[in-house]
C-alpha cells in the first residue's frame, strides 16, 4: 500500500468517494478499494510513482466526478427500485426509456400519475383562493381538472368543495401509487438479480 | 476556417460504420468481461489485458469498474484481496455460481444472435 497514500490519489479517492452520493455507505468503500488497488497496480507497472505517474493514472480513469457518474449510472434502477425520492424514479425511469421501450411506458406512467397527482392537490389547495374558478369540469367528452376562466366555461363543475377532500386524498393517494407502482415495475426488472433485491432489503 | 476544418474531418473520420462498431462493442463489453473471468479469478488490470490481447476490445480503464461493481452487486462476481508477494495485496474477481450461470445464458442468446444474422448477411458476404 505504499504508493497510496500520495496526497495527489487520496484527493482523487475523497472526491470520488463524495462524488458517490446516495449509495450505500458499503458499497462506497468496495469501489474505493477497486480504485485504489488499481491505482497501485497502474504505479507499480509505472516505477516510481512520481507526480507525472499518478497524473497519467489518474487521467487514464478518467475525472472523479465523471467516473462516480458511470457508476452510478450502471446503479440507478436498483437503487431507485427501493426509494421513494420521485426525482431519483424519474431519473431512473428516464435513464432506461434512453435503452428500451419497456423504459418509455415506465417513464409516461410515472409522468401520468405524478402530474395528475400533483393537479389535485394543487386544486384542492388553490380552491379555497378562487371557488370559482378551481374545479373539474365537465362538458362530455371531455374533463378538465383546474383553473377554468370564467368567460370560457362550458359545461359543469362536478366536484365543488368535495374536490378539497378528493383532491388531497386521491392526489396523495395517486401520488403513492404511482411511486409504489413504478417501483414495483423497475424490482420486475431486476427480478433475474435476486442479490440486488437481497442486498437493499437487508439494508433498509 | 482551421476549426471548421478540423471539425469536417473529425466528422469524415468517426463514420457510421465506426459509430455502430462502438456500440457493438459497448453491447458485448458485460459478455466479454464474464467471458474473461470464466477460466480463472483475474484483477482488475489482468481483465482489462485479457480484454485487450484476446478479445480486441480496448477498454478505458474508468468503463470496466463500474460494470464489476454492478456486476458485483448483481451477485454474479465476488471479489476478494490476495496477497502473492508482489508488494502489495491484489483484488481479484471471480465469476460466482450465478455468474457462471449467466454467462452461459448470454452466450447462449449471442449464439442464436450471431448464426441467425450470419444466415441473413451470407448474400451479403462475397463469394470466397
Amino acid at each position: 500500500m505504499q504508493n497510496t497514500t500520495h496526497a495527489q490519489v487520496e484527493r482523487y479517492l475523497l472526491k470520488l468517494r463524495s462524488a458517490l452520493g446516495g449509495l450505500h455507505d458499503a458499497e462506497k468503500a468496495e469501489i474505493i478499494s477497486d480504485i485504489r488497488n488499481h491505482i497501485e497496480e497502474r504505479l507499480a507497472e509505472l516505477g516510481a510513482p512520481d507526480d507525472n505517474a499518478i497524473g497519467q493514472v489518474l487521467t487514464a480513469l478518467g475525472g472523479a466526478e465523471a467516473l462516480a457518474v458511470e457508476f452510478q449510472r450502471e446503479r440507478l434502477i436498483a437503487q431507485a427500485a427501493f426509494t421513494v425520492e420521485p426525482m431519483l424514479l424519474l431519473r431512473a425511469t428516464f435513464q432506461w426509456a434512453l435503452t428500451a421501450v419497456s423504459g418509455v411506458a415506465a417513464f409516461v406512467l410515472l409522468l401520468f400519475g405524478y402530474s395528475i397527482g400533483l393537479a389535485l392537490v394543487v386544486c384542492a389547495a388553490l380552491k379555497p383562493i378562487m371557488p370559482q374558478n378551481i374545479g373539474l369540469w365537465v362538458d362530455p367528452p371531455a374533463f378538465t381538472l383546474g383553473y377554468l376562466n370564467p368567460m370560457e366555461r362550458h359545461g359543469h363543475e362536478l366536484l365543488g368543495w368535495w374536490i378539497l377532500p378528493v383532491g388531497y386524498v386521491g392526489g396523495v393517494l395517486l401520488l403513492v401509487a404511482t411511486t409504489r407502482l413504478v417501483r414495483w415495475i423497475l424490482r420486475l426488472r431486476a427480478a433475474n438479480s435476486p442479490s440486488i433485491l437481497q442486498i437493499h432489503q437487508g439494508q433498509a | 476556417m482551421y476549426m471548421d476544418m478540423a471539425k469536417e474531418t473529425t466528422i469524415a473520420t468517426a463514420s457510421p460504420a465506426d459509430h455502430w462498431e462502438a456500440q457493438l462493442r459497448k453491447g458485448c463489453l458485460e459478455l466479454a468481461i464474464l467471458g474473461s473471468l470464466w477460466p480463472r479469478p483475474l484483477y482488475g488490470l489482468d481483465i482489462l489485458r485479457a480484454l485487450r490481447s484476446r478479445g480486441g476490445l480496448e477498454v478505458a480503464e474508468g468503463t470496466l469498474y463500474p460494470i464489476l461493481n454492478r456486476l458485483r452487486v448483481d451477485g454474479l462476481v465476488t471479489s476478494e484481496w490476495r496477497d502473492e508477494g508482489t508488494g502489495h495485496p491484489r483484488k481479484y474477481y471471480t465469476l460466482t455460481d450465478a455468474g457462471r450461470l449467466r454467462t452461459q445464458q448470454i452466450l447462449q442468446s449471442w449464439d442464436s444472435f450471431t448464426s441467425r444474422m450470419n444466415e441473413l448477411l451470407s448474400s451479403v458476404r462475397p463469394e470466397n
